[in-house]
């Protein structure tokens, strides 16, 4: 693993340490330093130092870079932007940030190992000693809390746990977050106060973030308590928080007809069958359901059966319409509502489209008109005709 | 003639041959070149404007071939309109000298003294006339099919070619009821002059005066036309049946109920009836014909009717002249 650490320029002063608080335009020369000149690592993990060379008030320089110390079996090198450099120039007043980077062998054992970093040309000779510890660091550790680890609520609620990640190692790091869920449960992380659905979040050493996992239930799922674990994790470290969430039965009506179709035809004055069908969507049984119909004035409705007492998750039943258009109907689409009402306001409704028909009585009346007509003819002829 | 007389053989009989020479004296004659090609000539100016029409501004109507003979377009009415209006004229003038024409011509004893009755002259003329108005009702019928099918180019469906095809027996229907009417007058009146003048009487009643001679009547019937709450439904009934007695209102709501297909009722309806409806869904048109039947079936029966008065008007006339 390679750790950056940030520069930040800090002056080590081969001069006495009253320089060191002077403010830094009394100050002239060239300096090479780093923010931690000693350092504890992992056994086998790839430093990195950040280094920098500062020109104060002096002409450009330029300076050969080396490593002349280097613990046996260790591997430095010397990167500026990112590529090994040999040399580096520093402009009046600025700085160069350079990198150093230390392999151990495999083999390395816990201990102190010494490097030293030159910079030098023919009048400037900076030298950087840095001591390496290899041995035991302050362990990464990841803590995942919340204040409400079981929630409850029916299989339409949002769930939502308000969680805190806490990265207590010393390292600033990426924590990935996963979680163990019942089968189609679906779990999403979102940063606090935020849309964006993320899979990984960075923390600071020794900070915490608030995260919310949102937990979407499969459609039909039975009612009961669930269990789940989030984890979060890092390379070398992880944490794990077991949830509960107990879901509530509820059932759920609808109403539709049969076939889902919801048109019907019926004859002015006349009863006609309708089937209705309800339906229980829902996870727990539906008690209770009367079925009630908004029909235009003067229609007549009734249901067969009037009331069901209970539908089964899942379950359906069928219900006899009786419908009679009034007779003053006239012939074209009605509309008229169907409603079911439960108990514990469970309800639904639904549209119906009745084409109403007139009897074809009208017709035969004007047959018989053209009957009598004809008739009038027939006795024209027979009294009149033939001449 | 002692009425009681037995009166033999088939009232029948030379029917066909009448009718044959007829229609091919109708169909052969510059009258119904002039008449057929003024009702062509407007008609199809009407289903074309209209046909622009629909193409600039409607995309997507179920009922396109319908929206063709209904829609009107400046300063051109649409084509039932045209259609409501001509095909009296032209039915007047294929009638109006059918008996009295034969009398002046001096022909009436020379085809009675052929094996043919009465029965079957009248008949036979009536006949081919009606089959004249058929044939050049057809063909128009057919040619704005045709144009509509050309500038569509979308066929019609089978509900509108059912109402197309009710709307063109409304139409003979129509017609019929004017050539009888036509065919009565030239049996009444010796001169053809005063036949056809008074069958244009009768037009010119129907299709412009109508429609005030039938509130005035009404209320002379069934009092004033608004009470204390509003219109009366006595005045409104009486009105509409005054209305339909004329045969142009009659064709006009068959037309307005088979080409119009989200018409539901044809006379006053109370708000009662209307609540919960679906206002412009269409009626199946199976609903659309029995709304209709009435009218159909008056303007057969009243061109029957009419015909069975002709007849016997004609069956007590003198003829040997």
């Amino acid at each position: 693993m390679v750790r950056r650490l940030l520069a930040v320029s800090v002056l080590v002063l081969m001069t006495a340490s009253a320089h060191a608080a002077a403010p830094s335009s009394e100050i002239s020369g060239l300096f090479l330093t780093t923010r931690y000149p000693a350092l504890t690592v992992r056994a086998g993990e790839t430093t990195t130092l950040d280094l920098a060379l500062h020109n104060y008030k002096l002409p450009p320089q330029s300076l050969m870079l080396s490593v002349p110390e280097v613990a046996a079996g260790w591997k430095a090198t010397i990167l500026g932007g990112g590529q090994p450099v040999g040399a580096v120039e520093v402009a009046p007043n600025n700085e160069e940030d350079l990198q150093l980077r230390l392999e151990p062998p495999a083999s390395a054992a816990q201990g102190d190992y010494h490097f030293t970093v030159e910079a030098r040309n023919a009048n400037y000779d900076q030298k950087l000693p840095i001591t390496v510890t290899v041995g035991k660091q302050v362990p990464a550790r990841l803590k995942l809390t919340t204040d409400f680890p079981a929630l409850r609520g029916t299989s339409s609620t949002d769930f939502k746990y308000k969680v805190t990640v806490t990265n207590d190692s010393g390292h600033d790091a990426t924590i990935n977050l996963a979680a163990n869920a019942p089968k189609n449960f679906q779990v999403t992380f979102t940063q606090a106060y935020e849309t964006q659905q993320i899979a990984s979040i960075p923390i600071k050493a020794g900070q915490s973030k608030d995260i919310d996992a949102a937990v979407a239930l499969p459609h039909q799922i039975p009612a009961g308590t669930y269990k789940l674990v989030l984890h979060a994790k890092t390379d070398v470290t992880g944490a794990d928080l077991p949830l509960t969430l107990t879901v509530l039965g509820q059932p759920q009506l609808a109403v539709t007809g049969e076939g889902g179709r919801l048109s019907g035809e019926a004859y002015a004055g006349q009863s006609s069958q309708l089937t209705i069908v309800l339906r229980n969507d829902g996870s727990e049984a539906a008690h209770d359901v009367k079925l009630s119909a908004s029909t235009p004035e003067g229609w007549k409705s009734s249901f067969d059966p009037k009331y069901v007492p209970q539908i089964a998750p899942g379950g359906r039943q069928s219900v006899k319409m009786t419908l009679t258009p009034s007779e003053r109907a006239i012939a074209g689409d009605y509309q008229m509502t169907v409603t079911g009402d439960g108990d514990n306001g469970l309800t639904d409704s639904a549209n119906f489209r009745i084409t109403v028909m007139t009897s074809t009585l009208w017709g035969a009346i004007g047959i018989a008109i053209i009957a009598i007509a004809l008739l009038v003819v027939v006795f024209a002829v027979a009294r009149f005709g033939r001449r | 003639m002692p009425p009681t007389r037995r009166r033999g053989g088939s009232p029948w009989t030379g029917l066909g041959a009448v009718v044959a020479k007829e229609t091919a004296d109708y169909l052969s004659s510059a009258r119904i070149y002039i008449l057929e090609g003024l009702v062509f000539l407007t008609a199809l100016t009407a289903a074309y404007m209209a046909i622009r029409t629909i193409r600039a501004t409607i995309g997507e109507s179920p009922f396109l071939f319908l929206r063709l003979l209904t829609l009107s377009q400046d300063p051109l009415p649409s084509f039932i309109g045209l259609l409501g209006f001509l095909i009296p004229l032209v039915a007047i003038a294929l009638a109006f000298d059918a008996i009295n024409g034969e009398f002046n011509r001096r022909t009436m004893s020379r085809i009675l003294a052929q094996p043919i009755y009465r029965d079957g002259l009248l008949l036979g003329k009536f006949l081919a006339g009606l089959l004249a108005l058929t044939i050049g009702l057809i063909s128009l019928w057919l040619l704005v099919l045709g144009l509509g099918l050309l500038l569509f180019g979308v066929p019609p469906n089978t509900e509108e070619a059912l109402r197309m095809f009710g709307f063109l027996v409304a139409t003979v229907a129509y017609g019929g009821v004017w050539l009888a009417l036509a065919l009565l007058f030239s049996v009444l009146f010796r001169a053809p002059a005063t036949a056809a003048l008074a069958a244009l009487g009768a037009w010119l009643l129907f299709a412009l005066f109508w429609s005030m001679i039938a509130p005035l009547v009404a209320g002379m019937i069934a009092g004033p036309p608004e009470g204390i709450f509003g219109p009366r439904l006595e005045y409104l009934q009486a009105m509409q049946i005054i209305d339909r007695l004329s045969p142009n209102t009659l064709y006009a709501e068959a037309a307005l109920a088979l080409l119009h297909p989200a018409t539901r009722a044809l006379g006053p309806i109370f708000i009662s009836q209307l609540q919960g409806a679906l206002i412009g869904a269409p009626l199946p048109v199976s609903q659309s014909f029995l709304l209709i039947w009435p009218q159909l079936t008056g303007l057969i029966a009243g061109m029957i009717v009419i015909f069975a008065i002709a007849y016997i008007a004609f069956q007590r006339q003198e003829i040997r002249a």
